[in-house]
């Protein structure tokens, strides 16, 4: 039965791919000399709704889209599945809660902060239930205290509450974000873990190989930024993320190279790096290679999860892309050094 | 609109009574919107949150809307009648509430500390001799259940011990010990993961037995005070649950208009207010603003500037065609330059239904499930019935019911008419894919996107191209049309080949490098004739489909003979009407969104939301700037 929702999955895919932009809009951006010329390309373009009508590029509002998107394409899932995108999804509540916390622990204009959440409409079938108002309010809430008071009964309660003591004592926002996302990521890997089939494996291709760098990334991140303890940096880790485990993390809070770490994900690191440069150049590597899959993927039809969660990345990747060229054209690199830092390859 | 301070507050609560215009915040040199206005929604927000706290406290539900709550409001001083209401309520209540509140942290803390003292009863030792352990390092906290065995897990480089004890909600009470040159690590290791620490309660004096019987003759006199405190609880909501809904409404009303002022830009002593409104209804705005500021009031009405993409749009269906909105906003709300397609999708999803699953029996049992799911979710019930309709009025043009050809055809049986049925879908897939070129005109033309509309694929030249390949084709099969025409079809592929470059002569539209521009457009051309003939071809699956359900159903009706013959009918039934129901709707959506759609719809609308006292507001169609 899901190989027939799949095939309505796929129209829908189909469909959406041609709004993406082409590769002859990728030229143009990256020809684009200032901040202006991008809105005016960018206006020609189903992106055109970030342009604000002061030119400057909102990218929050495509990542509202993606998510409007994926709340669609959620309808056409089956089961375990649909389950495993609709909390995928929420990736975009997260951010816009850490936007809220930052903005309310450092006093910050609410109408500036509101400019940088995520547009996102309320998803009932998920249960999120926040709205663009919704979100808005909560930056108004005056204290973090309160902003964890109004998400009372929201599935992020129990992270939040779980950490308001020691934010309480400290001051500090680390310990909620790193609860919030413990809390997203550990959900997300028992979502892939309970897929069966080519849905589980297209999972782990997608999602897995992501959320185990990532998890690698914030180990060797407490290590080197934080100076942390062993035990602190185990408490703030996933201790299953689809490849790296408690094993891996334990060779890494006991001091081992990252290269080699990397080398075990298959990741090949230049010479010469330092481990700051890194996990950089890591992080580029796997999103690069999520890229080329999911673009080599939604070109083929995938009669499960595989094609969804490929046409999702792709989305991610377009806002992603885009958001390297608008901050490249801010800085005034030239089209060619920004292009090195982007997912897709562009003659 | 601009409107005297005075009258400001009126208005907007006219504005938002008439639920007609959907707000855009704007920033113009020089105004900055009204910091006592945004203090005045924060005000009313934290009556909000006061008057919630109380509601739920009294155990008493959230009031519904009330129209009398909502007469006459004065959001900039109202706020002192709620302020000081809510405050008289919150003073008799508040001993209540801290008595309770007391109360039962104290029942928890000493819940907490007989649990402890449980775990020390094999010891004969004095509770309060364990307080002062030196070699070791004792700890028992509250810590998030799934961080016990992280944990655990962490403690990898010392020996500890730690024994989970009970759970409480999604905690779970453990006890933590470890030698005392490893204090610092076990406590590092239990502040990373959340715990937090409680004391054994310092009424817990003597050996451990003699602690628990203390603690639990405690613990029994809290709670008959707690039993006693929720039994004043139900007078409490009795003596102000109608004062607290009325307050509460009325904050509600407030805490909108006032929050809709805040963002209104401010110079001087004048306020701009702009929005969206539906063009039919800019009179009665500008009545019912004139009417709440007992003057003129200046107000511009501007036209929608057509280069302006986020632009609200709504849709004004008849009530018959709301059911089957989804099948579009599904896909995406129509931009405001669109035309809304809901009604040629319904009809043609419907049509393109019943023809894969024409037959009176299937299509009979499908209308009752619609109207058994109608009871339960009127919008998928409805539709449910409508393709069900559908499959009976083809099951009379096929002649069919549960597989048996009981009636003359009125048109034919397909499995006996294939190519005829599998011609007519084809030509019905033209119809609707040209139904699409004919609304990509439209919206081509509304939007003033003259590219797409003169030499785009789906513009003229697309539609011209199209129709010259379709007629070559004909021409090369049945040799009903003159060959010659196919002449054409080099002439308005160049045109299709040079886009790029036209519209940057013509319409003076970006183009990248000559070469590049040529290269691109060869691929698109390659794509978009391919495109033609595959997105036709696709609608073959309709008749298609009617043959494998004609076959299927007639299979079902070969095996239901003998004596399990019933059981093999009702089972085979099932499948057709829930299998291929299902299948053929999905199809029927894949060549609306895939075929159809591709060919005119962007989606990307943003919805028109107006202004309004409630959560909801009404639909129109066509907006002005004002």
């Amino acid at each position: 039965m899901s190989a027939f929702t799949y095939a309505a999955s796929q129209g829908y895919i189909r469909a959406r791919l041609h709004s993406r932009l082409d590769q002859v809009t990728w030229i143009r951006l990256l020809d684009c000399k200032t901040p202006a010329d991008l809105a005016l390309v960018l206006c020609q373009t189903h992106a055109a709704s970030a342009v604000s009508q002061d030119g400057e590029v909102r990218l929050q509002v495509l990542r509202g889209e993606i998510a409007s998107v994926a709340q669609a394409l959620v309808r056409y899932l089956p089961g375990a599945a649909r389950k495993l995108v609709s909390w995928y999804n929420r990736r975009f509540e997260i951010e816009n809660l850490k936007t809220i916390l930052r903005s309310v622990h450092y006093g910050l204009d609410p109408r500036r902060a509101a400019r940088s959440l995520i547009p996102l409409r309320s998803n009932a079938e998920t249960g999120a239930g926040a709205g663009p108002g919704h979100w808005e309010a909560l930056l108004e809430a005056g204290s973090v205290a309160a902003v964890m008071e109004q998400l009372r009964g929201s599935p992020y309660a129990a992270p939040l509450e779980q950490a308001a003591e020691r934010y309480r004592q400290e001051q500090r926002l680390f310990p909620i974000e790193v609860g919030l996302d413990l809390f997203y990521f550990r959900r997300l890997v028992q979502l892939i873990e309970a897929l069966k089939g080519s849905d589980a494996a297209q999972a782990m291709l997608f999602l897995g190989r992501w959320i185990a760098v990532q998890n690698l990334i914030w180990a060797y991140r407490y290590r080197i930024y934080g100076g942390m303890s062993p035990e602190e940096i185990l408490n703030y880790t996933l201790h299953r993320a689809c490849g790296t485990g408690l094993e891996t993390l334990r060779r890494v809070v006991l001091g081992a190279p990252l290269a080699g770490e990397a080398q075990r994900l298959g990741l090949h690191l230049p010479p010469g790096l330092s481990e700051i440069q890194s996990l950089s150049q890591i992080e580029l590597q796997v999103e690069q290679e999520r890229y080329r899959r999911a673009a080599a993927a939604v070109g083929r039809p995938l009669f499960d999860l595989g094609g969804a969660l490929a046409f999702l990345l792709l989305l991610d990747a377009e806002v992603r892309d885009l958001a390297v060229i608008v901050e490249g054209n801010a800085v005034g690199l030239t089209g060619a050094e920004v292009a090195r830092h982007l997912l897709r390859s562009i003659p | 609109m601009f409107v005297l301070e005075p009258d400001v507050e009126a208005v907007t609560a006219a504005v938002a009574r008439a639920e007609i215009l959907h707000l855009e915040d704007v920033q113009p040199e020089d105004w900055t919107p009204s910091g006592e206005w945004a203090d005045l929604s924060n005000r009313y927000t934290g009556c909000l949150q006061r008057l919630g706290e109380l509601l739920s406290a009294l155990g008493i539900a959230r009031p519904l809307r009330s129209q009398k709550a909502e007469a006459d409001l004065h959001p900039s001083r109202d706020w002192r009648d709620i302020e000081s209401g809510l405050a008289a309520i919150e003073s008799s209540v508040s001993s209540w509430q801290n008595r309770l509140r007391e109360a039962e942290h104290r029942l928890e803390h000493l819940k907490l500390g007989e649990s402890q003292v449980q775990l020390l009863l094999p010891l004969e030792v004095p509770v309060e001799d364990l307080r002062g352990l030196r070699s070791q390092s004792l700890t028992v906290g509250f810590m998030p259940t799934e961080n016990v065995s992280r944990v655990a897990a962490a403690l990898f480089q010392i020996p500890f011990v730690l024994i989970p004890l009970q759970q409480r909600g999604g905690n779970t009470l453990v006890l933590a010990s470890a030698s005392s040159e490893n204090a610092a690590v076990l406590e590092r290791a239990l502040k990373s993961a959340l715990l937090e620490p409680i004391d054994v309660p310092v009424e817990a004096m003597g050996r451990p037995s003699e602690a628990l019987g203390l603690l639990r003759r405690e613990i029994q006199a809290v709670q008959r005070q707690i039993d006693e405190m929720h039994r004043e609880r139900e007078q409490l909501a009795g003596q102000f649950g109608s004062e607290l809904a009325n307050l509460s409404n009325r904050a509600r009303a407030d805490g909108k208009l006032a929050d809709a002022i805040r963002h209104f830009p401010k110079h001087g002593e004048v306020f701009l207010i702009t929005g969206w409104v539906p063009e039919d209804v800019v009179d009665q705005l500008k009545s019912a603003v004139e009417h709440a500021a007992g003057h003129a009031v200046a107000m511009e009405v501007l036209k929608p500037d057509r280069n302006r993409k986020q632009i609200p749009s709504l849709v004004r269906f008849p009530r018959w065609l709301r059911p089957f909105t989804d099948l579009v906003t599904t896909f995406g709300l129509s931009s405001y330059h669109e035309l809304d397609p809901t009604l040629v999708v319904t009809v043609s999803f419907l049509i393109m239904y019943g023809m894969m699953f024409g037959d009176l029996g299937h299509g009979l049992l499908l209308l009752l499930v619609g109207l058994w799911l109608w009871r339960r979710h009127a919008g998928i019930g409805i539709m449910v019935c409508a393709a069900g309709t559908s499959g009976i009025l083809f099951g009379f043009l096929y002649g069919a019911a549960f597989g048996h050809r009981i009636l003359r055809a009125a048109w034919l049986h397909p499995m006996d008419g294939i190519w005829t049925i599998l011609l007519t879908a084809v030509g019905g897939g033209v119809l609707l894919l040209n139904i699409g070129f004919g609304l990509n005109l439209v919206n081509a033309w509304r939007a003033r996107d003259w590219p797409r509309f003169w030499v785009e694929k789906n513009g003229l030249t697309g539609i011209a191209l199209y129709w010259v390949l379709l007629g070559g084709g004909l021409s090369v099969a049945f040799g009903v049309v003159p060959k010659y025409i196919l002449l054409l079809a080099p002439v308005l592929g160049v045109v299709m080949w040079m886009r790029e470059p036209l519209a940057k002569w013509i319409w003076g539209r970006h183009c990248a490098g000559i070469g590049e521009a040529l290269t691109t457009g060869f691929f698109e051309l390659f794509e978009a004739v391919t495109g033609y003939a595959s997105n036709s071809l696709s609608f073959i699956r309709l008749g298609a489909f009617a043959v494998a359900h004609e076959g299927l159903s007639a299979l079902v009706l070969k095996y239901s003979g003998g004596s399990w013959g019933w059981l093999v009918a009702v089972v085979g039934t099932v499948i057709v009407v829930g299998f291929e129901g299902v299948i053929v709707g999905i199809q029927a959506l894949r060549l609306e969104y895939y075929e159809f759609f591709g060919r005119f719809f962007e989606g990307g609308g943003q919805p028109f939301i107006p202004l309004s006292l409630g959560t909801g507001g009404r639909n129109a169609n066509v907006g002005v700037w004002v």
